[in-house]
């Protein structure tokens, strides 16, 4: 995989980009860091983050036209005034006033930097120079440093800074000197900053703005002598320095590490965050207090967009950028095993692919769409894990195999029940279809929609799975799908955008459906993730609870998912059981659900709730099926729409091994149900062990037996109660293949 | 069912012994001391053995 492809994913993530005000700021400083530090109090730490930035702290402090202020994100909440960056810089100085210049232990270099002026932009580039260990020779006609500066009120505080900052460089100042062009040759690289377009050596009309280069190799300009503002002059002289290195050491007067294109950043959204007005200094004249500017400090949000990083427990679990995943999507896709591993395989898995990152995010970006591109690519690389997805795998099958019906006649409806719907509630689903086609031409299919395939990245059974669901779509003469499921329907959009769609409880809510009585009085609707952008949806399910007596309120969160989605169960069962957990509590209320799935999450966590079709057919069950009970359910509403629409009698497959009465204690049962292993695969065990004589036994007679499947093996220990009928203790299984015996 | 318990092949009606037995899994291959038929080499994996340490060696090669 190239990176382009995974990136492609998250393109216009600004995550990564300086916050706003440091983009606009002339020295790129970290504000968001000098801030933190600033807050806590750590006075010689936010110092050495404005020395990194900024050569001569004194300058800026007084002198900079701040443009960051301009792109503070604070007014954007409750109108605050921006950060008070100018008292918040002087404040730093003041109380770090003892902090030493930096200076690093680096060798003496022997290259030869002659800089032409003394004033703010060559001595930037001088001090930068010089802490690189270069030979450097400032020249200026004036008695001193400072160029223009030497006029100015404050002109003591910077001449302070220049002497602080040039203490322990070994800098050759020649002033009252002009420099003359003989002396100037003798240098490796020269810099004019004479601050003045008079004396330019004849350079200023071969100046280049972008490389700061002249006509002349290894003479550079920078600062007032090519208009250069005050700030910049300073900036450039840091940028000047890098130029010069390269020159010096290269021949090439090339940065090694770009420039940042120049950009105003993005402003985030600030959720939750209480307004706070500028702090004003108690006693003006002599700035902030260390609590003044602690309490100042403390306003900057430290602004980064984290929509998707706080979207879901799968982000704040684990932690990683945008960035970092599609750079891990590419590195796993790349990997050779077992020569080199994956990274990024259990959070790919753990996904729940519900959309509400990209819901989140300014840009749209969905990461769910990146996991589900790297599940494709990774199935597709046979880098997988079969294992994790194997149960809906074959339930998949089974629903597009025996469990699979198609009406015939031609029609204006198809209703579509979904295969969950149908095993979780097969009444509701004859019930609904009778009224669907009382009052129009209504065709129905019982299928899937193919949702274990995608999310388990099977592009194969995908296409298997659709080419079936569009020859009965399109047998029926291409009618308007009916969907009971938000996932069949935001599935089937995507998959089969040729046909229109409606959902069933938008029929029921306009038509005169019955109404029956729910067992609350109240309820919290609990919308599926899937139905996030259906507000019709969304309407006439509410509108169907209020006309059966029930009231509704919605969730303050409402765009969750129950953590169904992306069949993540198997693959990371804590995250699943923080999610499902997390979501039961969402309300006190009950709930009211309309997909089958969040109903069964939710029973299944102990939380009281009902399906809004209860409202209408009556109560549709309490509790969650067993996987048997569901396998039997959908053939059940088979057998009973073949009976009802051709006349006939639906015969289920046998096997020898359906004949077996299993005896199955609640705990065995609870932990089959837990690790979605089925009553048929059990029986078919024992009836393999019991027929050959293969099993293993014990003292006590309890027997063992063993079945391989393609992805996982199973173990059963049972005992025989009578003929034919067998008490079973424990089923298990295991992913890893036994290679040798079985 | 504990490995302790003594263990009886239904099909060649002796009583198991540790062996060493091959198991793969995410193309990695390794091998692990099983109670196993001596006759027809049928290895016997307890649940303890399946949901603990086959587990946890499941995950760790799957993260890989």
């Amino acid at each position: 995989m190239e990176i382009q492809a995974s990136r492609a994913y998250i393109e216009g993530c600004f995550r990564e980009e300086p916050a706003s005000c440091e983009c606009v700021c002339p020295f790129h400083l970290d504000i968001r860091s000098f801030l933190k530090k600033m807050a806590k109090g750590r006075w010689p730490a936010a110092y050495r983050d404005l020395c990194a930035a900024i050569p001569f702290p004194s300058i800026a402090a007084a002198l900079c036209p701040r443009p960051c202020e301009g792109r503070c994100q604070r007014p954007t909440v409750g109108d605050d005034a921006p950060l008070h960056m100018g008292e918040l810089e002087r404040a730093c100085l003041r109380f770090a006033a003892n902090e030493r210049a930096q200076d690093f232990p680096l060798p003496e270099k022997t290259q030869r930097v002659a800089v032409v002026g003394a004033g703010p932009a060559g001595l930037s580039c001088a001090l930068t120079l010089a802490r690189k260990k270069y030979q450097v020779t400032v020249f200026d006609k004036a008695e001193g440093w400072g160029g223009h500066l030497r006029f100015h009120a404050a002109f003591a505080r910077f001449a302070a800074d220049f002497s602080k900052q040039f203490a322990n460089q070994n800098v050759a100042f020649r002033f009252d000197t002009e420099a003359a062009e003989a002396t100037l040759q003798g240098f490796d690289a020269v810099y004019i900053a004479t601050g003045s377009p008079e004396a330019d050596f004849g350079l200023s009309a071969s100046w280049n703005s972008a490389t700061l280069t002249t006509a002349r190799p290894g003479w550079f300009m920078g600062g007032g002598v090519v208009g250069m503002p005050l700030m910049e002059s300073v900036a450039a002289g840091f940028l000047l320095s890098q130029l010069i290195e390269a020159y010096v050491q290269t021949g090439r007067a090339e940065l090694v590490v770009e420039r940042a294109a120049a950009c105003e950043g993005h402003f985030v959204p600030h959720p939750g965050v209480p307004s706070a007005p500028r702090v004003v200094p108690a006693a003006p004249e002599e700035g902030y207090s260390k609590d003044e500017a602690k309490a100042e400090a403390a306003r900057c949000m430290q602004c980064v967009c984290d929509g998707c990083m706080t979207a879901c427990e799968l982000m704040t679990h684990y932690r990683k950028t945008p960035d970092k995943l599609a750079t891990q999507v590419c590195s796993d896709s790349n990997t050779i095993p077992p020569l080199s591993n994956c990274e990024l395989t259990r959070q790919t898995y753990s996904c729940n692919l519900c959309g509400r990152c990209a819901d989140r995010c300014p840009e749209g970006i969905d990461l769910g769409a990146l996991f589900q591109f790297s599940r494709a690519d990774r199935w597709r690389q046979k880098k997988w894990v079969p294992g994790l997805h194997d149960y809906w795998l074959r339930a998949l099958d089974f629903s597009g195999g025996e469990g699979f019906y198609a009406s015939a006649a031609p029609c204006d409806y198809l209703f579509f029940p979904g295969c969950q719907l149908t095993a979780n509630s097969p009444e509701h689903v004859l019930n609904a279809y009778r009224f669907l086609a009382e009052r129009e031409k209504t065709g129905i299919v019982l299928g899937c929609c193919g949702a274990p395939a995608i999310w388990a990245g099977d592009e194969d059974r995908q296409a298997e799975n659709l080419k079936k669901l569009r020859s009965a779509w399109e047998a029926m003469g291409k009618p308007v799908v009916v969907t009971a499921c938000a996932t069949c329907a935001d599935l089937l959009k995507k998959q089969l955008p040729e046909a229109a769609y409606t959902s069933l409880y938008e029929k029921l809510a306009g038509a005169d459906a019955p109404r029956a009585a729910l067992p609350f009085a109240s309820a919290a609707v609990f919308d599926p993730c899937a139905a996030r952008h259906d507000g019709p949806v969304h309407e006439a399910v509410r509108a169907l609870a209020q006309s059966a007596g029930c009231q509704t309120e919605s969730l303050p969160d409402s765009d969750n998912c129950c953590g169904f989605g992306g069949h993540i169960r198997l693959a990371n069962p804590s995250l699943y059981n923080e999610i499902t957990t997390n979501r039961a509590a969402e309300s006190e209320k009950p709930y009211l659900v309309y997909c089958a799935n969040c109903l069964e999450v939710f029973r299944s966590r102990g939380k009281p709730a009902v399906h809004i079709l209860d409202a209408v057919f009556g109560p549709g069950g309490e509790g969650i099926p067993t996987l048997e009970e569901k396998r039997r359910n959908t053939l059940r509403v088979k057998g009973a729409l073949m009976e009802q629409l051709e006349h006939k009698t639906f015969a289920a497959e046998a096997f020898p091994w359906d004949a077996l009465a299993l005896e199955i204690s609640g705990e065995t049962r609870e932990n089959m149900e837990d690790k979605l292993i089925t009553d048929r695969d059990v029986a078919e065990a024992i009836w393999r062990a019991e027929t050959d004589g293969d099993y293993f036994t014990d003292e006590s007679g309890l027997r063992t037996a063993c079945l391989v499947r393609d992805v996982l093996t199973y173990w059963v220990d049972y005992r025989v109660l009578a003929a034919g009928r067998y008490g079973v203790e424990s089923a298990y299984c295991h992913r890893m293949r036994i290679d040798e015996g079985v | 069912m504990s490995e302790e318990k003594k263990l009886i092949c239904g099909r060649c009606g002796v009583p198991l012994v540790m062996r060493q037995v091959r198991f793969s899994y995410m193309n990695r291959s390794f091998g692990h001391e099983v109670p196993t038929c001596p006759k027809c080499g049928k290895p016997y994996i307890s649940r303890a053995l399946a949901e603990g340490k086959m587990a946890e060696v499941e995950i760790m090669l799957e993260d890989k």
